[in-house]
């Protein structure tokens, strides 16, 4: 075939057919279009009303173990009516009986321990007493021995210079006498020259004599002195040492204070109710061992304070203060009782731990309270339908 | 079977999301996720471009919107979801991003079934399945490519050029040249891609081409499923 003119052997298919086969290349935008008009319709028809689970709310008390021990006892069950400070449980306290006889021990032990520890002191305090005053004896004999050897050297020097005065007194009376006669003529010059050499000596004599003397009065002062003084620092012994009985006063203390503690401890193992009114749950049964700080029960108030009814945040803009809603008891299904919501909670709240059963339910939610009327059970689950808008 | 639907659909409480609130979250995920997707493809450049990529980014949408819906506030259920993951993903070789898409889809079923909510996890997974065969059927995420590949050897003149251009305008409705190259005794080896109008035109095509003079060796080489021209 020649020529430039384009002669088709088939026509050009059909608008139709053009579209069937690039159907699939439509397809994409009018299924997201559907899909548009399919949110917008959904969320118009989505639901602003409806029931929440909500729980009746009551003052509740836990009663905790205070210490590590088996429960013994289990004085009430679920349901009854317990009062403030009525026994509701006992901890097993033979442990701590018996740790209480062991410190009881460990503290005569510790006084008997003091007051041997006194006894071995003053023995020995007297024993040192004794030997004090022994030696005290003897210095003071000897210083007394002293000061009589110094007493006597003084009356001897003084017996002595008493001789040589007497000696120089007749020199001196034999030379006057010689003077005399001398004047008279009767006596020679030698001779009086002799006399006054002797009278000389002796003056040399007594002089030396006198010196001595007064060394010994010093000595004897000396002596007196001495045993003065000792007479005036006799004194007693101290009293018995405190710091060496102190630190058995402080163990001793210190035991006392364990023994108030164990007493303690076995006064805490009789659990009392803190409030009065029904036993909710038992958590550990008689018999079982509790942990400290485990709660063993809880107690709640029969009477209802509120019902909390948990909104999720989508239907916030549903409820607020006074808006109207219906409870429904599980006791009388079907029967809703009008009531007006006290306050919501500003920020969602963790649903308690019965409503939390469902896990289609969120977590979390407002918390919507509604008063109670009292005929309420405390913990149950109530159903609080919300108004239609 | 009034009570299987009661168990399997039905939710007493709101919040407790219904079959109605379940569709809602379904499909803004799977309109916002296809708008991604759109727009991944049309802003893509380079050779990487991935079919099952741009599925998969719709698909990831839905999905992640049924875990979350199960998962919801609780902590628990978050670090389990993701022990669950990293414990898959470690110890099995993804090689496509769809097939990441259709492993998370099945621990997603885990998790909604586990956690009890069987309503979400039958219409999560229903929904997820029928975008999933969507996808499929409407080859979402192909490329505005070409059907087909034309290579043949004419003489390199004026007047059979012409016919070959009139040609091609009569049977595609979008042709580009490929390939040129010299072929010898003064003829050009061609090659074009082509996106027929008609795919069941395409040996009028070739029978066609071989009545322009000189034209020898036309071969059509027709996209299919396994093949991205």
């Amino acid at each position: 075939m020649g020529g430039a003119e384009f002669v088709p052997s088939r026509a050009r298919p059909s608008l139709f057919r053009r579209l069937r086969h690039r159907a699939h290349r439509v397809l994409p935008p009018l299924v997201w279009m559907a899909a548009i008009a399919g949110v917008v319709v959904l969320a118009q028809e989505r639901r602003r009303t409806g029931a929440v689970r909500g729980i009746v709310e009551a003052d509740r008390w836990t009663v905790t173990s205070p210490l590590d021990a088996r429960l013994v006892t289990l004085a009430v069950s679920v349901g009854d009516l317990v009062t403030v400070g009525q026994v509701v449980a006992r901890l097993e306290d033979e442990s701590p009986r018996l740790r209480l006889s062991r410190a009881r021990h460990e503290l005569e032990r510790l006084r008997a321990e003091m007051q041997r520890e006194e006894v071995v002191l003053r023995d020995a305090r007297a024993v040192a007493s004794a030997d004090r005053d022994v030696e005290r004896s003897r210095e003071r004999a000897r210083l007394s021995r002293d000061h009589e050897e110094a007493r006597v050297e003084r009356l001897q020097t003084f017996a002595i210079l008493e001789e040589g005065r007497v000696v120089l007194r007749g020199a001196e009376d034999a030379l006057q006498r010689h003077l005399e006669l001398e004047r008279g003529g009767i006596a020679s010059e030698g001779q009086r020259v002799a006399l006054q050499t002797d009278r000389d000596r002796y003056s040399e004599r007594v002089a030396e004599l006198e010196t001595v003397l007064a060394e010994r009065d010093v000595r004897v002062s000396a002596a007196r002195e001495r045993l003065d003084d000792f007479a005036a620092a006799a004194g007693t012994l101290p009293e018995l040492s405190e710091f060496q009985i102190e630190p058995f006063q402080w163990r001793i203390r210190e035991q006392e204070v364990v023994l108030e503690e164990i007493s303690h401890a076995i006064a805490r193992c009789a659990l009392v109710a803190p409030g009065a009114g029904v036993v909710e749950r038992i958590v550990i049964k008689s018999g079982e061992h509790a942990r400290a700080g485990e709660p063993v029960m809880s107690i709640v108030e029969p009477r209802p304070r509120a019902v909390v009814a948990y909104v999720p945040e989508s239907l916030r803009d549903a409820v607020a203060r006074e808006t109207q809603v219906d409870v429904e008891l599980p006791q009388r299904p079907g029967e809703l009782r009008s009531s007006r919501v006290l306050d919501v909670s500003p920020t969602l709240v963790a649903l308690p731990e019965p409503l939390r059963a469902d896990p289609r339910i969120a977590e979390w939610g407002l918390a919507v309270r509604i008063p109670a009327r009292g005929d309420e059970v405390p913990g149950q689950t109530v159903l609080v339908h919300l108004s239609h808008r | 079977m009034d009570e299987l639907f009661r168990t399997l659909f039905e939710s007493p409480v709101v919040g407790g999301d219904t079959i109605g609130e379940l569709l809602l979250h379904l499909l803004t995920a799977f309109v916002l996720g296809q708008l991604v997707a759109w727009v991944y493809a049309w802003t893509h450049h380079g050779v990487s471009y991935s079919r099952s990529q741009v599925q998969s980014l719709v698909l990831l949408s839905l999905i992640v919107t049924t875990v979350m819906l199960a998962v919801g506030g609780s902590l628990a259920r978050a670090f389990g979801l993701f022990g669950a993951l990293a414990l898959i993903r470690f110890r099995t070789p993804i090689k496509d991003a769809r097939d990441a898409a259709f492993l998370f889809l099945s621990v997603g079923v885990g998790i909604t079934v586990g956690t009890r909510n069987l309503q979400l996890a039958i219409v999560g997974t229903c929904f997820a399945l029928a975008v999933a065969v969507y996808l499929g059927i409407s080859r979402f995420g192909e490329r505005d490519a070409a059907d087909s590949v034309l290579r043949f050897t004419m003489p390199n003149q004026d007047d059979s050029e012409t016919r070959l251009r009139a040609l091609l305008r009569h049977y595609c409705s979008s042709f580009a040249l490929m390939h040129l190259r010299e072929g010898g005794s003064a003829s050009m080896d061609f090659a074009y891609r082509l996106r027929l109008v008609d795919p069941t035109q395409s040996s009028a095509l070739l029978a066609d081409l071989s009545t322009i003079p000189g034209v020898r060796g036309a071969s059509l080489l027709v996209q299919d499923e396994e093949m991205e021209v």
